[in-house]
């Protein structure tokens, strides 16, 4: 109970860390997006997936480096601030991101591929009518997971000064207020699911129905 | 369009293996050619070097007398239809949409698309109200294989290349789309380059047949010559032991049948002992009985009429038989002549209207005027 009198009795401060953590998720992870599916599909041009491949290791191998370890480092580098919490977010965002661009792309199917090509369309035209709109599934999974990987380690980005729900968190470990703690991870696990939620009906909207039915055969 | 091939080569390790060596031809326009051989062989890598999925390395393509390389590829290849064995549909779009793709590539008017992409599920035995807008997964592996030829017809090109389209299908859903493949260039007569290692399949769908080894043709042929004269011992073996059936599985029986011959008109002749006489003054052991308007009621024997009633009515005696019609093969009517047992086998029409009559003796010629390969 001491946790929603909490809440009611904070309402003006909650919503202006809620809107700081949404406002670094939201800047770090579309940042994330952008550059994640850009690398992504740079690496598999050119014929060769060598460096496709290469990028699938790094981005595989960099997804077991723990959030806190990308916030020190960064924090070494670029000090405190909203500046440097929104870079390590962008950088952990990332390589769900690119990793999974990266392998929808790869495991395009040749035959769609050479199909492609055979009945005249360009590179170009291959990547955006064939390649992106079948690995959407692959795509949206990685946009999805770094959305809420990126939400949750928001709130230790606290940590270096960042501000957002997870300053509530922190504040509630010093004060030793179990209330304040449990609200601060509440609001932080209610908006990482609000955001997979809109996420998933976004994804639901711009993938073809026929995908979904060759998942299913 | 015609497609000549000049001294094309493709060679693979810095020239160390040729998969394709110093090949001349011209694909005659309009007509279907199988290219076959033993895998690789290099009958794909000429598939592909024509839409230049694989760049020679030396050599030209010309079409109509025009070389490949004045030719931009992706232009080349929006105008040449391309099937390949595992189809490639694109799974993200609908049936409408897969067919479409060149179309829409070369920017036609949608209304156009549209009644294009009717027309062309029409022809491929596909209903478009039923099936129009349902994705790959939706069809069956035939349906899959029906779309794939549609989608290389889209855009009405003159040239089709085919990689072993029907190669992943089951043996009977095969036939049939033969069959069917058969009907379609029957009515678009579109010069197609067709790519197999099944004989069967060559022999059924080829005008012509282009028998390739080691990068070299072996022999090119009209079909009808390849089976009826092998050149050497390797095209007997592709051919296979079954070579001489399989010629009579091409051979069309309105080539071979005989309108000259004696049937019995049931409508003068009316009983067993008028049939009897007539038999014995032609000589005959049996005779096909034929009804009004020419119609085959069936066939009658001497041996059998000698048992009957004298007094009997014909009609009521009648043997019933199967026939031929006279674009089924000689094959199917020897299959016929082993199930009757006589020795010769009618011809009729749609309307069950008798033509003629095959005979075994004719059948025997056929065959023995087959070469023999020395091997």
């Amino acid at each position: 109970m001491a946790l929603f009198s909490y809440l009611f009795e904070n309402i003006p401060y909650i919503l202006e860390k809620t809107w700081e953590h949404l406002y670094l998720f939201l800047i770090s992870w579309s940042l994330a997006v952008i550059t994640g599916i850009f690398i992504g599909v740079l690496s598999t041009r050119g014929g060769n997936e060598k460096i496709g491949r290469i990028v699938l290791s790094i981005t595989g191998a960099t997804q077991a480096v723990p959030s806190t370890a990308v916030i020190a480092l960064v924090f070494i580098f670029m000090g405190i601030g909203a500046l440097p919490a929104t870079f390590a977010l962008f950088i952990y965002s990332l390589v769900p991101i690119t990793f999974n661009t990266a392998s929808g792309l790869i495991s395009c199917s040749p035959d769609m591929k050479e199909a492609a090509l055979g009945m005249g369309m360009t590179k170009r035209q291959i990547l955006f009518k064939v390649e992106l709109p079948t690995s959407i599934p692959a795509i949206a999974s990685g946009v999805r997971t770094a959305a809420v990987i990126n939400i949750g380690t928001a709130a230790i980005a606290s940590m270096i000064g960042a501000g957002g729900l997870g300053e509530i968190i922190f504040i509630g470990l010093k004060l030793m207020d179990v209330s304040k703690i449990f609200a601060g991870a509440l609001l932080v696990a209610l908006l990482a699911i609000l955001i997979d939620i809109l996420l998933a009906l976004i994804e639901r909207t711009i993938m073809s129905k026929g995908l979904l039915m060759n998942q299913e055969n | 369009m015609q497609i000549s091939l000049e001294n094309l080569t493709k060679t693979y390790n810095k020239g160390s293996f040729k998969a394709v060596d110093q090949l001349s031809l011209t694909f005659e326009p309009k007509k279907l050619t199988v290219l076959i051989g033993p895998s690789g062989c290099g009958k794909t890598t000429v598939l592909k070097m024509i839409n230049r999925l694989i760049e020679r390395t030396s050599g030209d393509i010309l079409f109509d007398g025009k070389s490949i390389d004045q030719i931009d590829p992706i232009q080349l290849r929006r105008q040449i239809g391309y099937a390949i064995q595992n189809i490639g549909l694109f799974i993200h779009m609908n049936v409408f949409d897969n067919i479409a793709v060149v179309p829409r590539l070369l920017k036609w008017p949608e209304k156009k698309i549209k009644s294009r992409v009717e027309e062309l599920m029409e022809l491929v035995n596909l209903d478009p109200q039923v099936h129009m807008y349902k994705y790959p997964a939706q069809l069956s592996g035939g349906q899959k294989q029906r779309i794939g030829v549609a989608r290389s017809l889209a855009a009405n090109p003159k040239v089709i290349l085919m990689d072993e389209p029907f190669g992943a299908i089951d043996p009977i859903n095969r036939e049939k789309l033969q069959d069917a493949f058969i009907d379609i260039q029957e009515k678009i007569k579109k010069t197609i380059i067709f790519v197999t290692h099944d004989i069967r399949e060559a022999i059924k769908l080829a005008d012509k047949i282009l028998i390739m080894d080691n990068g070299r043709i072996v022999q090119y042929d009209d079909t009808v010559n390849v089976v009826k004269k092998p050149k050497n011992a390797f095209v007997d073996s592709i051919l296979g032991s079954d070579r001489v059936l399989k010629g009579l599985e091409m051979m069309p029986v309105k080539d071979h049948y005989s309108g000259n011959f004696l049937p019995i008109n049931a409508q003068e002749v009316k009983t067993i002992a008028m049939a009897l006489e007539y038999l014995e003054k032609k000589k005959k052991t049996y005779a096909y009985v034929i009804g009004p308007r020419d119609i085959l009621l069936g066939y009658c024997t001497v041996e059998e009429l000698k048992r009957m009633d004298q007094k009997d009515e014909l009609i009521g005696q009648v043997k019933p038989i199967e026939s031929v019609q006279p674009h089924s093969n000689l094959m199917e009517a020897i299959i016929r002549m082993v199930e009757s047992g006589l020795t010769s086998c009618p011809v009729v029409d749609a309307h069950h209207q008798l033509l003629g009559v095959i005979r075994f003796e004719t059948l025997v010629e056929i065959m023995s005027a087959y070469e023999r390969v020395e091997v």
